[in-house]
């Protein structure tokens, strides 16, 4: 049986409670297991990048709770909070957002320096995962050098590092062409079927829902519609 | 990786970098150059005193400096210089009387000190013959001639080969003259030294004064490398209760200015350094400003505050290990080159002899001030940080993310 990584209850999130109040979403739940490729669909301020933000703990919903691989992420301080993220979830931006300064191999090491990892299991693992996806040429070269595409692959196997419990991806294919997108997709795919690893992703990109295997639909910040494609504990 | 990280960083924006390492630099520099220009400028003057005028120990009847008195002589004094110029340290002596006296020329008077000085001695201690700018050193102690210093020439305008008379109180306190002819006009310096002391023979001093062979001081040169109290101590053990001084101690104003020095120093360079942390933390606070979005990425993926604020530390302590060590190696290389060749100040002569001080200054100054100069650098830099390093750790990541 697979294990439930997200279990989300309740979530509302509601910006500018004081003054102007904008209901960002409205008793949202939200389950995912191990192993999911679930896209979160929705028109623009549907309330998908604030819930992605929400189950990442990048953002604390107004009310309900949201529960990730066990703990609830609203007991959490903020530093213990960082801490959580660094070891169980993976971000994917849609800007890449990798380091400038850093080469290829330096932005996914990073976050496994983070983690206390040794110099060795470092380089190994980040050199196993360019190869993955596809990038082993690339080790050495800064982001600037390279085009979108490639970068937002260096971003996912960054976000695949830390080895989390599921990555979340806010609209990861929004700044790439149609090439770049069906590739990252059939990578991420890929990753997701070989090892398991759950992906989340934000997109109102049709090409990219035609990939998914689970698509919830967001308007107006409710969950209107969750389809599955395929029986998800047997991804 | 951080140090590496916060390294690579600095070079984003390079012009940026460039110009807070130069400012760095470039204050350091000006900070230890004008203090070497001082230290320099005072340590001539010291150099000065001590060959031209006082000596490196003085030794004198205990109540001689107070009262002025031809009769507070040292005692036993040819024995005790007899005694002194056989130590090793001590490279040369002089006996002298000193007494306050009027000098009158044909068309002025001045009130100055007497000196009574043994020709030969004064030449080895002072070196007076060499600053004989008009006229000669004495050759002949058994006549009666004087050397005026220039200033008081000119004061009472007095010419060489022309006569002076002296009016003094002598050992029996009976008011005594005697005329002088000029024989040269020396000049150190020193404007004003040169404005109140002549100097004649000592047997002609102590005739006037009705002395025996007996002085009021005993002047001591060291050799270069000589423990000053070292030798101090010795003679004052061979002195028997005479107040024995080093120069400090005859010129407490110097021993002043060289204590004080560090003060000076410290003081100088972190007003410089002061001024130079409003423009590190400009910098660093736009540096963190046009990273929001980086920095709320590193926190989403895990990186945590006290990381964030060791990055924003490091960026800024790499700044000052650039610009720091830069300024310490131009102001090295600028106080060596002037430490060596000077700096050529005559145009400005007439003040600066005013106060005892050379025309050509030579820079210098003690290394041992580099490693607090540097890491005082480094300690304005790591306070300069602490703001924009705060700035970042409070970034909220999902509004810095969303930030261009």
């Amino acid at each position: 049986m697979a294990q439930t990584v997200i279990d989300a209850h309740n979530v509302s999130k509601v910006y500018n409670p004081g003054t102007v109040p904008v209901k960002a979403l409205t008793d949202v739940h939200l389950h995912v297991e191990e192993g999911e490729f679930t896209a979160l669909v929705g028109p623009s301020g549907s309330g998908k990048s604030t819930l992605l933000n929400i189950i990442g703990g990048l953002d604390k919903p107004t009310t309900g709770n949201v529960v990730v691989a066990g703990k609830d992420l609203a007991s959490l301080a903020s530093n213990k909070l960082i801490d959580f993220r660094l070891h169980h979830i993976g971000f994917v931006f849609q800007s890449f957002n990798l380091v400038p300064v850093l080469s290829a191999k330096e932005n996914i090491s990073l976050v496994m320096l983070m983690q206390g990892a040794s110099k060795k299991e470092r380089n190994l693992r980040a050199e196993e995962l360019l190869f993955r996806v596809g990038m082993s040429d690339k080790m050495d070269v800064r982001p600037g050098e390279l085009s979108g595409g490639q970068q937002q692959r260096i971003a996912v196997a960054r976000a695949m590092a830390s080895k989390p419990k599921f990555i979340l991806a806010d609209e990861p294919t929004a700044n790439l062409d149609s090439k770049s997108a069906a590739n990252l997709l059939d990578m991420m795919a890929e990753l997701n079927r070989e090892d398991k690893t759950t992906f989340i992703f934000s997109t109102h990109d049709p090409r990219v829902i035609e990939k998914a295997r689970r698509v919830v639909t967001l308007e107006d910040g409710r969950i209107v519609g969750d389809t599955a494609k395929t029986p998800l504990t047997h991804v | 990786m951080l140090v590496l990280i916060a390294w690579r960083n600095i070079w984003r924006n390079k012009v940026r970098s460039l110009v807070v390492m130069m400012s760095i630099a470039v204050g350091l520099w000006a900070g230890l150059t004008a203090m070497s220009f001082s230290f320099g400028m005072y340590q001539g003057h010291i150099q000065n005193v001590i060959l031209y005028q006082l000596s490196h120990i003085q030794v004198h009847h205990p109540g001689f400096r107070s009262e002025m008195e031809l009769k507070d002589t040292v005692r036993n004094s040819l024995e005790l210089q007899t005694a002194i110029n056989s130590m090793p340290d001590v490279k040369a002596t002089v006996r002298r009387c000193i007494s306050p006296c009027m000098i009158l020329a044909a068309s002025g008077s001045s009130g100055v000190m007497l000196v009574g000085t043994p020709v030969s001695d004064e030449r080895k201690v002072t070196g007076l013959d060499s600053m004989v700018v008009d006229g000669a050193y004495f050759n002949d102690s058994s006549r009666k001639e004087m050397l005026i210093g220039s200033k008081l020439a000119e004061k009472i305008h007095a010419k060489v080969g022309g006569k002076v008379v002296v009016m003094l109180q002598d050992a029996n306190n009976e008011m005594v003259s005697g005329a002088f002819r000029v024989k040269g006009i020396y000049k150190t310096r020193n404007s004003a030294y040169d404005e109140s002391m002549v100097f004649i023979p000592l047997n002609r001093m102590q005739e006037l004064a009705a002395l025996g062979d007996v002085s009021n001081e005993l002047a001591v040169l060291l050799n270069e490398g000589a423990s000053l109290e070292q030798v101090r101590t010795q003679i004052s053990f061979l002195s028997h209760g005479e107040e024995v001084l080093d120069w400090m101690g005859l010129s407490p104003e110097l021993d002043l200015v060289v204590n004080s020095f560090d003060l000076y120093m410290y003081i100088f360079m972190g007003i410089i350094l002061m001024a130079l942390m409003f423009g590190i933390v400009n910098t660093m606070l736009m540096a963190v400003l046009e990273r929001q979005r980086e920095l709320g990425m590193l926190m989403a993926i895990g990186m945590n505050r006290l990381r964030i604020f060791a990055m924003v530390m490091l960026e800024t302590i790499w700044l000052a290990l650039v610009g720091g060590p830069l300024g310490l190696l131009l102001g090295h290389a600028t106080i060596r080159y002037f430490g060596t060749h000077g700096v050529n100040l005559s145009q400005y002569s007439e003040a600066l002899s005013r106060y005892g001080f050379s025309n050509v200054i030579y820079f210098q100054l003690d290394q041992k001030y580099y490693w607090p100069v540097l890491l005082m650098t480094i300690g304005v830099a790591v306070v300069s940080a602490v703001y924009p390093a705060i700035k970042a750790v409070r970034l909220e990541p999902t509004q810095a993310i969303r930030k261009i």
